[in-house]
């Protein structure tokens, strides 16, 4: 009786999950959907219009593209036809699908964008948003109401202001991916077994039960981590990835994507300052230096390893580390350490103006079949199997149902021999609709929903800069900010010393004028708003 | 008298070999310590940094890059492929035109040589050389791909040959050759060639470290036809994505697991020593060509 | 023993000046000159195919240098994109960094090329003199290193310098009780660190030149320097390095015009890109590689490119002429 109810409840968490996409999820959305459903009718017979055309003529062939970290998979073009098929029957599209390493396929992007040879369809990521979008390599989504006629369904998945997230000076360049759109700020991940060792009763600490995040504060994990030390003198008590620092402890919004003037109470004010003249980053700096220095929490490797933390705590050298949190970061992290570990949080669950532009899918600007291209996009956000295709592949051969709803690897594959694992759902259009794997509570996408909805938000949300007005400053600005960067903010130097030092650099390499012109595009962009 | 140069040869020869000894040692030491660490057990390997003996030893890199899918063997078939073609046409062209930049009496044989050395100092961007290639030439993801774009032949190369050719071929020999009745061609593959083995020997090993050692033409020119792939484009593959991921961290929330997934250090390590044992095995074999050729010009230069 | 009078200009070299009189002033007759032209097609045919493949490979991407003078847009393509006169250039020089960056990219190159000269050719000598069989085996041992990529030899310079784990901390200072150094975090160490790992990797490919050259000698004279007693430090410093001076000026002057260039994977991946090392690793080319990674304005790397390109012709066409004047027949052109 009660697996029946456990069932049930799980289809339809699972069925409100699809509905919470399609209907528009938040109530904010029904206004706005109300409004576009006179012009819906329009765009519908437009839609039915070119899929006859379609299927009635040679079909077009759109091509998409995203990078993973294993190479190309080897059934890389069995899925893509697989795809096809659905696209073919329902658009009368064909599609392509390439995937290959990030790294390769980044540089190729940019030659590939630059001569006229890129894919259609492609993940942002891959030759950086903002950069593509100075150099004129992406088509503008909306030219003769493009979205409007032929992604209605895209439309359904964003709120406006989620969608202006990837708006450059008005135009809209790319849609975003359903992802975490916030992040957990200062979260540590230390194994339970550590924790059992010391003592350390974490199990009475959590807010309420069924919990996955226990909220606390930097003096509680300096005592966790001192007891740690004593306890495992040969381990290297706390590592954090030293190019994500800022990004992940700190309520700072890096408007622009950099940190040369920011947001530094971003949930209230639109006031660009310095961010390394902040109080928040003195703390940081001054508990990493006592950290490191006074307590030798860090190995001295720490600015220069390229080992990830996980790999370090799996292979035992290593107690605890920063992540930034987020619904499933339990079992992610569980999973990627070999071993159950508790996740604990130091700040908030933050949501920054750029959290929409990282990694949109985007249209190249020499596409020739744009239409084709919007269709097959639209499908590829609202279509569960399509999505479940592209995320997991087919089934029977990649995956297999569970019985409970889930999936997991058909019989005798495995992630190694799996000819489609890719690991990059996080970059794919719609994860949210796609079928849910083994080990994720079904209901993940559902609590990510609210996760994004309920976090901090930064004011300045939307806002998007070029700053190639100004690029000789930045590249200046990156410079010093790399040479002290990792040595502050991994407390391999005082802060007293090292950051009116590197803030007087800063100033001479053209801080200020790079503030000016940033607050300026800001006070624009808020004026336009209004 | 005699006696006293024999102990002054023993002496040079002596000191000659500790010399040698101590550059071979500094070569060869940390070559071990690669080929050591591509054989430790990987969790050893982060836990206890490299180390000559190391805590655990293991295999299982090598069965890693035997079994992932990454199509070893036929990597180091394009590898050697690759290699072969680029260094038979890259010499021919290379020897011709160095050769024809040391006649004297060439009309115009300054202008020319003077193209030939300005290429060293200037080129088109990558951008453009992409574009030249990709658009117009359509090399793309085929295997003149890896072949054409800037290794074939170099400035340097043509400089260095031409420069044997002027000093190390006498021009009386040809000179005699060519009013005996034999045409250019003639003399060119019956005296110059041969006089000039030492060089040729030389360049061709250049040439054929340098697509050996070329990563950059499957990288930029390869995207779709990765069956194409030399061991160096897989062995860089694996580096790239890395470097990306470092980059990016702070922007993509998933880097943790992507950094995770890629392969660990000892499987990196055993990837270069893929990489070089060939040329550990081949190249005595190579070499003793290379030596014979160089003292065979010597003895009649 | 000491009567050795100062080596002799070989041979070949006093022939050849008097001989290039010789055609030149043969060249003023009209009538020799149909000849000559009849004489020189099929070597022009020869020459084809490399200078086709010089065509194709150097001179037809060569336009896209105005890439450096544009605002590009992609839509518009390379010609088209509206100008934007020096600006691209100017973030090379506008910014307190364009000192370091030119000073240590043109330090260090002057430090290879003096020291990669002196140890290749002393190398090279060796090799040539020695006789036992070994030496084939050295020859082919020191050439290993330049076959491992950037990547690999910073994973091999970390498994040494390494803080924690490192071999030089944990193998010969901890034993001598010697506290460890932090060697990422010390700039003072890596000027030499560099240089010496530099040297390591080019050593077996630097001498393999100037050995086959000096294999490529007349053995009669050192018949003859035997003969009349000299020492092997003489036959070396009297005759070995005299016939080695066209290829070492040549080499020499081919360096200086790259002089503005600087091995990348050396400078970004040995390091590890470590920050606090910036102050003496920081060189023109990881400098327009860091500036670009989050750009990716093609147009900067350009203008970058058209600095150490005509920098580099400057210096090379200087460097040139000066050694035309001091020993004609060594000039490049």
């Amino acid at each position: 009786m009660r697996k029946v109810l456990a069932m049930m409840l799980a289809l339809i968490l699972a069925l409100s999950v699809l509905a919470g996409c399609t209907n528009g999820g938040g109530s904010d959305k029904t206004q706005e959907a109300q409004g576009d459903n006179g012009g819906a009718e329009d765009s519908g017979s437009a839609v039915e219009k070119a899929i006859a055309g379609y299927k009635s003529g040679n079909m077009p062939t759109v091509t998409l593209c995203f990078g993973n970290f294993a190479g190309k998979p080897a059934g890389v073009d069995r899925i893509g036809a697989a795809m096809s098929k659905i696209t073919e029957e329902k658009l009368g599209i064909k599609v392509e699908l390439t995937i290959d390493s990030i790294g390769a396929l980044s540089q190729q992007m940019n030659l590939d964008l630059a001569s006229g040879n890129a894919p259609d369809l492609f993940n942002g990521l891959l030759a950086g948003f903002m950069a593509s979008v100075n150099s004129g390599y992406l088509y503008d989504l909306e030219e003769n109401g493009l979205l409007d006629t032929y992604g209605a369904g895209i439309k359904d998945c964003f709120r406006e202001i989620e969608l202006n997230g990837c708006r450059v000076n008005g135009t809209l360049y790319g849609i975003p991916v359903k992802k975490d759109d916030a992040a957990g700020m200062f979260g540590i991940s230390i194994p339970q077994e550590y924790l059992d060792t010391i003592g350390y009763d974490y199990a009475s600490k959590y807010a309420k039960e069924g919990d996955e995040i226990i909220y606390t504060d930097l003096d509680e994990i300096e005592g966790i981590l001192t007891q740690l030390k004593a306890a495992y003198p040969d381990k290297t008590t706390f590592f954090m990835d030293a190019s994500s620092v800022m990004a992940q402890c700190l309520e700072i919004d890096n408007i622009g994507n950099d940190y040369f003037g920011a947001l530094c109470d971003p949930v209230n004010s639109l006031e660009v300052t310095n961010p390394f003249e902040d109080q928040k980053y003195y703390d940081l700096c001054k508990r990493m230096y006592h950290w490191n220095h006074d307590l030798g929490f860090f190995s001295m490797d720490a600015a220069t390893t390229d080992v990830a933390t996980t790999v370090q705590v799996k292979s035992g050298s290593l107690c605890a580390y920063k992540t930034a949190t987020k619904p499933g970061i339990k079992q992610q992290e569980s999973n990627l350490c070999g071993m159950p570990v508790i996740i604990f949080q130091c700040g908030t669950d933050f949501k920054k103006a750029s959290t929409y532009g990282t990694m949109p899918w985007v249209m190249n600007h020499a596409t020739e079949d744009p239409i084709a291209a919007m269709l097959v996009l639209n499908e590829l956000y609202t279509n569960p199997d399509l999505m479940t295709l592209f995320c997991w592949g087919e089934e029977g051969k990649e995956w297999k149902e569970t019985g409970d709803g889930h999936i997991t690897f058909a019989d005798g594959v495995d992630a190694q021999n799996s000819e489609y694992y890719n690991n990059t759902n996080w970059e794919l259009p719609n994860q949210f609709i796609a079928r849910i794997w083994e080990g994720d509570e079904l209901t993940l996408w559902e609590r990510m929903q609210s996760f994004n909805d309920n976090a901090r938000t930064s004011k300045a949300m939307g806002f998007t800069w070029d700053n190639s007005d100004v690029s000789n400053e930045y590249s200046a600005l990156t410079n010093v900010y790399e040479e002290y960067r990792k040595q502050l903010e991994l407390g391999f130097v005082d802060p007293d010393v090292a950051i009116p030092e590197m803030v007087e650099r800063l100033k001479s390499a053209g801080l200020e004028k790079y503030m000016q012109a940033k607050a300026d595009a800001l006070k624009t962009w808020a004026d336009g708003q209004k | 008298m005699k006696r006293k140069r024999v102990g002054e040869e023993g002496r040079f020869q002596i000191f000659g070999n500790i010399i040698m000894i101590l550059f071979s040692l500094a070569a060869v030491i940390p070559l071990v310590l690669l080929l050591i660490s591509s054989f430790t057990d990987d969790s050893a390997l982060v836990r206890n940094g490299y180390s000559f003996f190391p805590e655990k030893w293991s295999a299982y890199a090598y069965q890693y890059i035997f079994t992932s899918g990454n199509s070893l063997t036929r990597a180091y078939i394009m590898s050697f492929v690759l290699t072969a073609v680029g260094v038979v046409v890259g010499l021919a062209i290379t020897t011709l035109l160095a050769y024809g930049l040391s006649k004297k009496f060439l009309p115009a044989r300054g202008v020319i040589t003077f193209l030939v050395v300005f290429t060293m100092l200037f080129n088109g961007d990558l951008v453009p050389t992409y574009m030249n290639y990709a658009n117009v030439f359509k090399v793309k993801d085929t295997f003149f791909g890896l072949l054409l774009p800037g290794l074939l032949m170099n400035a340097f190369n043509v400089m260095m040959m031409k420069s044997y050719f002027v000093s190390g071929v006498p021009d009386e020999i040809l000179e005699a050759a060519y009013i005996d009745g034999a045409n250019e061609y003639q003399t060119f593959l019956k005296i110059a060639f041969p006089l000039a083995k030492p060089i040729v020997a030389t360049i061709a090993l250049f040439i054929g470290i340098g697509y050996w050692n070329d990563w950059m033409n499957g990288y930029v020119y390869l995207s779709k036809a990765t069956h194409l792939y030399t061991i160096q484009n897989l062995l860089n593959r694996m580096m790239q994505n890395i470097q990306f991921l470092q980059q990016n961290s702070s922007t993509i929330s998933g880097a943790n697991t992507g950094l995770a997934s890629i392969p660990a250090v000892s499987v990196r390590m055993a990837m270069a020593v893929c990489g070089i044992l060939p040329i550990v095995v081949i190249y005595p074999f190579i070499q003793n060509n290379f030596v014979k050729g160089i003292t065979l010009g010597g003895v009649k230069g | 023993m000491g009567n050795l009078s100062p080596a002799p200009l070989p041979l070949p070299f006093r022939e050849r000046r008097e001989k290039v009189a010789v055609i030149k002033e043969k060249k003023l007759t009209p009538a020799k000159r149909k000849a000559l032209i009849k004489r020189s097609i099929p070597i022009y045919i020869m020459m084809l195919p490399g200078l086709i493949y010089l065509v194709i490979n150097n001179y037809m991407p060569m336009p896209g240098i105005i890439l450096a003078f544009k605002k590009y847009t992609a839509k518009l393509g390379i010609y088209r994109s509206p100008w934007n006169g020096l600006k691209n250039f100017t973030y090379l020089f506008s910014t307190p960094d364009a000192f370091v960056i030119t000073r240590n990219t043109i330090l260090y190159n002057v430090a290879f090329i003096i020291i990669n000269l002196i140890f290749a050719v002393a190398v090279a000598i060796i090799l040539s003199e020695l006789t036992g069989k070994l030496k084939k085996a050295y020859q082919s041992i020191i050439l290993l290193p330049h076959l491992l990529s950037a990547v690999i030899i910073s994973y091999l310079v970390f498994a040494f310098l390494s803080a924690d784990n490192g071999f030089i901390n944990n193998s010969i200072l901890g034993p001598l009780k010697k506290d460890p150094i932090g060697w990422y975090d010390n700039a003072k160490y890596w000027p030499f660190i560099l240089v010496f790992v530099n040297l390591w990797k080019g050593i077996g490919y630097n001498c393999i030149i100037y050995l086959s050259t000096i294999l490529g000698f007349d053995r009669s004279y050192y018949e003859a320097a035997r003969i009349d007693g000299a020492s092997k430090w003489k036959q070396i410093t009297k005759i070995t390095l005299p016939l080695l001076r066209p290829t070492i000026i040549m080499l020499s002057l081919m360096a200086v015009g790259r002089i503005f260039y600087s091995d990348f994977g050396l400078f970004y991946q040995v390091p590890r890109n470590s920050g606090a090392l910036f102050p003496v690793t920081n060189t023109i080319d990881t400098y327009v590689y860091r500036a670009l990674i989050e750009q990716g304005d093609i147009t900067k790397s350009a203008a970058a490119g058209v600095y150490q390109s005509l920098v580099g012709f400057i210096l090379i066409l200087s460097a040139n002429l000066l050694v035309r004047k001091l020993d004609p027949d060594s000039a490049l052109f």
